[in-house]
């Protein structure tokens, strides 16, 4: 919020909530008056803690926004209906929503609810449910039956991120260098996760981030990945007489206790050893812990991700600067606050992707995280069911234009 | 006989109370000592967010303030408010949640036990001939299979069967109508009818050679009768004492039965606040089931002096 004027102070206690600067201009005109030139706010309004809330209804509810069914107000294309929590969900065509919705779905039935992948692929068969996600043990048998699958990016990004704190040799660049070399994304997500829908990742930024006028990675494509264990080793060799150490200590690596964490971890553990002969502690613990630990500093290396928050290149952009609370590895560097500070306010597109170009080769060049992937999912969908989209950014899949094609039913 | 009755009920009641409230205070005390901060999520927040939320659930508080805070609003009947499901009571989530498994577990129960009974008195009618062998053997595989590949299985095989058929005979998964509880009920009600089974067998055993049976025998009681009145009667008193304990571990043990059917059962809530520390729905599911459990323990040892005569409660 703090780009809106006075948001910050506010928030503080500094100045009273009269001072924001928000303004009902007219019962269909919004006006806000910014700290400093902002040109995505469109993008920043779009997300979660932008939304507008009705205040009323908000104390109506005595404390219980959001619980139910009849607790939530919102104004998007359907209207839930009804929850039955943990069961499931009746979604209808909001009336009041702008545009015409002729032929779309007027109503979508959520009918299960469970986390449980094969419990949902058996719905599919069964004819229940229209759409359901592959996991990559599935796939063989998808293709077999020769179904339609769709396959869609979620928009997060998943990093090794690295220690700059004092007493951790993941401080030293040398050090941070090798490990970038010694390993291959490549190979990581098609021979260790064996997972199709995942891309290897060789950026902070992912491919579907736009620029100014194409794909931002089209216009400024990231430095390519270099596999080079010979290199890796002279950069540790480095290391290791900056450091004036004889033997490296072993390295913490922090992971979550779940499969994808455990693979991750153990992968990276066998391809240091291999390649550079270096000893890796895995401290595997459940998620609200490995959180605990990133914040206190408490890892050398840690499995981690991240996942946008609205639709613009600042969403991964501004992640390390040295006032981001989520850049756990306190990576600081002046040059990198200054670029930040240009992406956030730069008014001409062009000039302003031109720092965020900047920013990839600097994170690149001083090693603050060591790529794995961007996540993807495959899923199974009833030919029958048309025009809904699934976004990297906000609500995961758009029903707004889908619709029922009878023609296409097998 | 009537004013004894009431005293030990009494009595038991109250014991029963200090066992909550002893399972209360350890749970209590072992989840903040789980490592893990609840608030954590992976969006970090400013100091000044963190000191609202922890007034919110009142973790501002000293650990000791927060446990008598706790046990006040328990006195209450207020289980407070979830950490993870937004502004979500966890009082709702139990009142919502456990009619559920307690419905699926009764049936399961039903299934178990009325299974174990028939198929313990038969095994120990046909000791050592083939009834017995199949049973028996089956039993094995019930006891021995987890309940997840059972699950899974059942469900693949329920596929199969409505794919055969071209429709819908028996829902995959879901909750609503009867015949979304049977399958799940089934594999649930599978692993303590196999132990029922075995329980039935041993002490139907016992009771076929013993004096009274054979004395019934002599004096030219029917043998259904000898089954019904002599043998089912005293060889289920084990049965029952299980029973008790069982009925609380089913309806609590759904969890993964309630994940591969789909069904809003408690189960789901009580693990899934484990793994997301949610500290008020461990504290509201853990409390709530034990004295559950407690509660049954008593109702069992009441129909003991029903079924049984000699057994007598003081």
């Amino acid at each position: 919020m703090y780009p809106v004027k006075n948001a910050e102070a506010i928030n503080r206690g500094d100045l009273p909530r009269e001072t924001l600067g928000v303004r009902a201009a007219s019962d269909r005109v919004l006006e806000v008056e910014f700290e400093q030139p902002t040109p995505y706010f469109d993008k920043l309004v779009a997300f979660v803690t932008f939304y507008p809330i009705n205040e009323a209804f908000f104390e109506s509810t005595g404390g219980r926004f959001g619980a139910d069914a009849d607790m939530l107000l919102y104004n998007g294309p359907y209207l839930m209906t009804e929850w039955v929590h943990s069961a499931s969900m009746r979604w209808e065509r909001n009336p009041d929503y702008w545009g015409d919705h002729k032929g779309f779905i007027d109503t979508i039935n959520v009918g299960y609810i469970t986390q449980d992948v094969n419990s949902r692929l058996n719905l599919f068969k069964d004819g229940q449910i229209a759409d359901t996600q592959l996991v990559p043990q599935m796939l063989g048998e998808a293709m077999e039956r020769r179904w339609q699958i769709d396959r869609s990016m979620d928009g997060t990004v998943f990093f090794l991120q690295l220690n700059f704190r004092d007493g951790h040799v993941t401080a030293n660049k040398n050090f941070r260098k090798a490990l970038l070399l010694a390993q291959d994304p490549v190979e990581f997500v098609y021979k260790a996760l064996k997972e199709p829908s995942y891309m290897p990742a060789v950026s902070l930024f992912p491919y579907w981030i736009r620029g100014a006028e194409d794909y931002f990675r089209q216009e400024h494509p990231p430095i390519p990945h270099e596999y080079n264990v010979a290199k890796a080793r002279e950069h540790l060799d480095l290391a290791r007489q900056e450091l004036g150490l004889e033997e490296f200590p072993p390295i913490h690596l922090l992971a979550d206790d779940s499969p994808l964490g455990t693979v991750s971890s153990e992968y990276f553990q066998a391809v240091y050893a291999r390649n550079l002969g270096l000893e890796m502690r895995i401290d595997k613990q459940i998620f609200k812990q490995r959180l605990a630990k990133m914040d206190a500093g408490d890892f050398d290396i840690v499995v981690s991700g991240w996942g946008p928050d609205y639709d613009d290149a600042l969403t991964f952009g501004d992640l390390f600067s040295s006032w981001n609370l989520n850049n756990r590895g306190r990576y600081t560097s002046p040059e990198m606050d200054a670029l930040i500070r240009v992406a956030q306010s730069e008014l001409d597109p062009v000039r302003r992707m031109e720092a965020f170009a900047q920013i990839q080769d600097l994170v690149h060049e001083d090693v603050v995280i060591v790529p794995m992937y961007e996540r993807g999912w495959s899923f199974v969908v009833d030919p029958r069911l048309k025009g809904f989209k699934r976004r990297a950014v906000g609500p995961e899949v758009d029903y707004t234009y889908a619709r029922i094609d009878g023609q296409a039913a097998d | 006989m009537r004013r004894g009755m009431a005293w030990y009920v009494c009595k038991r009641l109250l014991q029963g109370v200090v066992t909550v409230w002893f399972i209360a205070t350890a749970t209590f005390f072992a989840m903040h000592n789980v490592p893990g901060d609840p608030l954590l999520n992976d969006r970090a927040m400013t100091p000044a967010i963190r000191a609202n939320l922890e007034a919110r659930y009142g973790l501002d508080q000293p650990l000791f303030n927060q446990y008598l805070i706790y046990l006040g609003n328990l006195a209450q009947g207020d289980f407070g408010i979830s950490f993870t499901q937004e502004n979500r009571q966890v009082n709702d989530i139990i009142r919502e949640h456990f009619p559920v498994s307690a419905t699926l577990g009764i049936l399961a129960v039903l299934f178990a036990a009325a299974g174990g009974v028939l198929w313990g008195a038969l095994t120990a009618l046909y000791r050592n001939r083939m009834p017995d062998y199949v049973i028996m053997f089956l039993v094995i595989l019930g006891i021995s299979v987890p309940s997840f590949v059972v699950a899974a299985l059942s469900q693949l095989g329920l596929v199969t069967l409505n794919t055969l058929a071209g429709r819908s005979l028996l829902p995959v998964a879901g909750w609503g109508s009867v015949f979304h509880m049977l399958t799940p009920a089934l594999v649930l009600g599978l692993s303590t009818m196999a132990y029922l089974t075995r329980l039935m067998r041993s002490s139907m055993l016992e009771i076929i050679d013993s004096d009274f049976v054979r004395t019934a025998k002599s004096k030219g009681v029917p043998p259904a009768l000898i089954f019904s009145r002599h043998q089912l009667r005293n060889a289920i008193l084990p049965v029952v004492t299980v029973l008790g304990p069982q009925i609380a571990v089913i309806t609590t043990g759904g969890f993964v039965v309630e994940l591969v059917f789909a069904i809003p059962g408690l189960g789901r809530f009580f693990v899934e606040a484990v793994q997301q520390l949610d500290y008020t729905v461990i504290m509201g599911t853990t409390v709530f089931y034990g004295a559950f459990l407690v509660f049954m323990v008593i109702v069992v040892d009441l129909l003991y002096g029903f079924i049984d005569p000699r057994v007598r409660l003081q």
